[in-house]
Order: structure tokens, then C-alpha cells, then sequence
């Protein structure tokens, strides 16, 4: 082969190789969000497991303190029992490290929750600065209990846990719950989307001669649900804002007052989700009619947009009774 | 001659860079819109749209959506619930020792 036929068949594979090369930063992009992805399913799924299984651990050692406790009673009513009074504490401490464990699994169930890529940036505060100083607390507090030796040290200790885990039980809720009204705003912001979608197909369907009286009543339907949705949705972002009970951060300030608070945020946000469920029924059925009328093989694309045998709805060209 | 050659090296470099049969294999068994789901926990769909291409997350719903759930608002609905559920998570202490 000549060099010049060398240089004719490079230099179209180099370009066509350059050309490659601009994709690979797209398929390098893909694969960094599903390795993304993955690692936090994976991460999700031990805390979770390891919130289940503290939670086994502290309710059977809860139990035997209870049972121990019991006993000591019984024994203390007659006579002063020495073995008793040990056991007791043992169990006592074996009860409140347990709990102590529980709780750190459950902030870092939280902690995972909050550093998902999906939940960035949606607290003003760090909330994950107050998980760690939590941990650290609760850290300090397994070493007091672990070397406590009279039962009035255990009972502080028990006493200071309780404090505490009140403050995160609190703390968890109001964390979540913004977790939550991000997700539930996500899900409006689609549905409306889908809305618009939705008559579109109609539209198109309704231009090609095909009576559409049922597949308008669905997304009537579906729209009315969803303003409910939005409107109870609305009443929770602004209950969010006054945030009763809370510092800004999303620390607890006053126990009773983010109790309140948190007690009608979690109606509204049960209501929301209700409402929100009845739309989904509707684009169900919805669905249903669509595909009926449609006849052939329906799906929605990318942009929500409903399909007919490949063909977006906005340029498809179905005929009634094809 | 020459063209057959560089279609064949073509095709050698796509496949290496992963240009072809990758989202295929991503996206089997996937409606359209449930490949907008992005990072969640398992057992839910995310919500957001346009995110990231991520594979269906294994609820029951996700993995066989109804045929009518033309835009997998179960999967979504159920992503919903899951993260209501754990907003609720709480420690249960004795009152006192």
C-alpha cells in the first residue's frame, strides 16, 4: 500500500474516531449517574437493614430489662437481693446501648435520605452537621453507659438518651417531611406536564373525528384531583415556612410546638398523597380509554408524550375505527 | 474496500467507547416514562423528571407496571408512600428505668 492510500484511509477514521470521541463524554456522564445511582441504592438498603435490625435488637433487649425489672421488683419486696441488682443493671445497660445503636441507624438512614443526589440543595441549613454533632452525642453517652457501675448512673443516662432522642424523633419528621414536599412538588410538576399532554392527545383525537366524551371526563377528573392536590400542597409549603418549633436550621426549639406543627404538616401531607393518589387513579383510566380508542400500541415518550405505533400524538394521524 | 474497513473499525470503537447496544441493555423492560426516574432508595421510583437514566427500581409496580399506567404513576405514587412511611420512623423509649 502507498503512503498516500495510508493517509486516505486515516484521515476519515481519525475524523470519524474524533467525532466518537466528542459522544464518549455522554456515555461517560450515563454510566457516573448509574454508578451514582447504584451506590446509593446500595447505601439505602444497609442503613435500612441495619435500622431493621437494631430495632429487633433494642425491642428483645427492652423486653428483658422489663422482665428483669420485674423480677427485682419481687425480690426487693421480701428481701434485698444482691445477684438481682446486678443482673438489673446489666440488663439496663444492655437495653439503653441497644437504643443507642437504633437511634444511630436511624440518623443514618436520615443522613442517606439527605445525601441523595435527588434531595440537594433542598434544606437551607446542614442538616448533616446536625446528624454528625447527634452521633457524636450519643457516642459519648454509649461510653458513660458502658462504664457506669451504680443504677442511679444508668438511669441519668437513660434520662439524657431520652432527651435526645426525643429532639431527633422531632427532627426526623421535619427533615423528611421537606424531603417529602420536594418529592410530592416533583410529582405535581410532572403531573403538569402530563396534563398538557393529555389534552393534546385529545385534541388530535378529537380533530380525527373520535369521540372523545369519556377520555375528556378522565383528564377532567384527573386535572380537578391534582388542583386539590396542589392546593392542600400549598397550605403545606406555607405551614413549612413558618417552620413552629424550629429553628431555621431544623433543630428543635420547642418540643410542643414542633409537635403541633409537625401533627397538621403530616395531615396535610396524608391529604395531599390522597388526592394525589385519586389523580393517579384517573390517569389510569385515563389510560385505559385512550388505548381503547387508539388501537394500536400506545406508550408515552421521553417528553410525556402519548404514542400511537411510534408516532408522537402531536403529529399522529389515527383515524376512528382504523 | 477501503469503506468496509472503516465501518468495521467504526463499529470496533463505538462498541469500546459503549456508543452502541448500551442504552438498549439500560433500558430493557422500561416504559418511557419510567426511564426518567432518578436516584431513590430501593423498593420506589423517583420522581423527578427528565433526570438521569436510571434502570426501574424493583416494586412490584416498576417491575410490571398496569398496561394502563400509561406514564407509571404507581411507581411514583409508591416512591411517595415509601418516603412518608420513613418520615415517620421513631424511637419508642420507656419512660423511665
Amino acid at each position: 500500500m502507498k503512503p498516500t492510500n495510508i493517509f486516505r484511509i486515516l484521515t476519515p477514521l481519525i475524523l470519524a474516531l474524533f467525532i466518537l470521541s466528542l459522544f464518549s463524554g455522554v456515555v461517560a456522564a450515563q454510566t457516573t449517574a448509574r454508578e451514582q445511582y447504584e451506590k446509593t441504592k446500595e447505601q439505602y438498603q444497609v442503613q435500612k437493614e441495619k435500622f431493621d435490625n437494631t430495632r429487633k435488637q433494642f425491642e428483645d433487649a427492652k423486653k428483658l430489662f422489663e422482665d428483669a425489672n420485674k423480677k427485682f421488683k419481687n425480690v426487693r419486696d421480701n428481701k434485698s437481693d444482691n445477684r438481682s441488682k446486678e443482673e438489673l443493671i446489666e440488663k439496663a445497660r444492655e437495653y439503653i446501648l441497644r437504643a443507642i445503636n437504633h437511634t444511630e441507624a436511624q440518623l443514618q438512614v436520615m443522613k442517606n435520605r439527605l445525601d441523595n443526589p435527588e434531595n440537594k440543595g433542598i434544606l437551607a441549613s446542614d442538616a448533616i452537621k446536625i446528624i454528625d454533632a447527634h452521633t457524636a452525642q450519643l457516642e459519648q453517652l454509649k461510653g458513660n453507659v458502658s462504664q457506669a457501675t451504680t443504677i442511679e448512673e444508668i438511669r441519668a443516662a437513660h434520662k439524657e438518651l431520652a432527651g435526645i432522642v426525643a429532639k431527633i424523633n422531632l427532627e426526623t419528621r421535619y427533615f423528611m417531611g421537606m424531603v417529602l414536599n420536594h418529592r410530592i412538588e416533583n410529582f405535581i410538576n410532572r403531573a403538569d406536564n402530563v396534563s398538557a399532554k393529555v389534552d393534546d392527545a385529545i385534541a388530535k383525537l378529537k380533530a380525527n373525528g373520535t369521540d372523545t366524551t369519556e377520555l375528556e371526563s378522565d383528564a377532567a377528573n384527573f386535572k380537578d384531583k391534582l388542583n386539590e392536590a396542589k392546593d392542600i400542597q400549598a397550605q403545606t409549603v406555607a405551614l413549612f415556612a413558618t417552620h413552629s418549633g424550629f429553628a431555621a436550621d431544623g433543630t428543635v426549639t420547642n418540643e410542643k410546638d414542633a409537635r403541633d406543627f409537625l401533627k397538621k404538616a403530616n395531615e396535610l401531607q396524608r391529604d395531599t398523597i390522597k388526592k394525589l393518589k385519586e389523580a393517579g387513579k384517573q390517569l389510569i383510566e385515563f389510560g385505559k380509554e385512550f388505548r381503547k380508542l387508539a388501537r394500536g400500541k400506545v406508550k408515552v415518550n421521553e417528553k410525556d408524550e402519548l404514542e400511537i405505533n411510534g408516532e408522537a400524538t402531536t403529529t399522529f394521524t389515527a383515524k376512528k375505527g382504523e | 474496500m477501503k469503506w468496509i474497513y472503516i465501518l468495521i473499525l467504526l463499529v470496533v470503537a463505538a462498541s469500546a467507547s459503549g456508543c452502541v447496544d448500551k442504552n438498549q441493555a439500560e433500558t430493557t423492560g422500561q416504559t418511557p416514562a419510567q426511564t426518567s426516574v432518578s436516584p431513590g432508595e430501593p423498593g420506589e421510583a423517583a420522581v423527578t423528571p427528565g433526570a438521569v437514566v436510571t434502570p426501574v427500581i424493583a416494586t412490584p409496580a416498576a417491575v410490571s407496571p398496569a398496561p394502563d399506567d400509561l406514564f407509571g404513576t404507581e411507581s411514583n405514587l409508591s416512591a411517595i408512600d415509601t418516603t412518608f412511611n420513613d418520615m415517620n420512623m421513631e424511637i419508642s423509649l420507656l419512660d423511665s428505668i
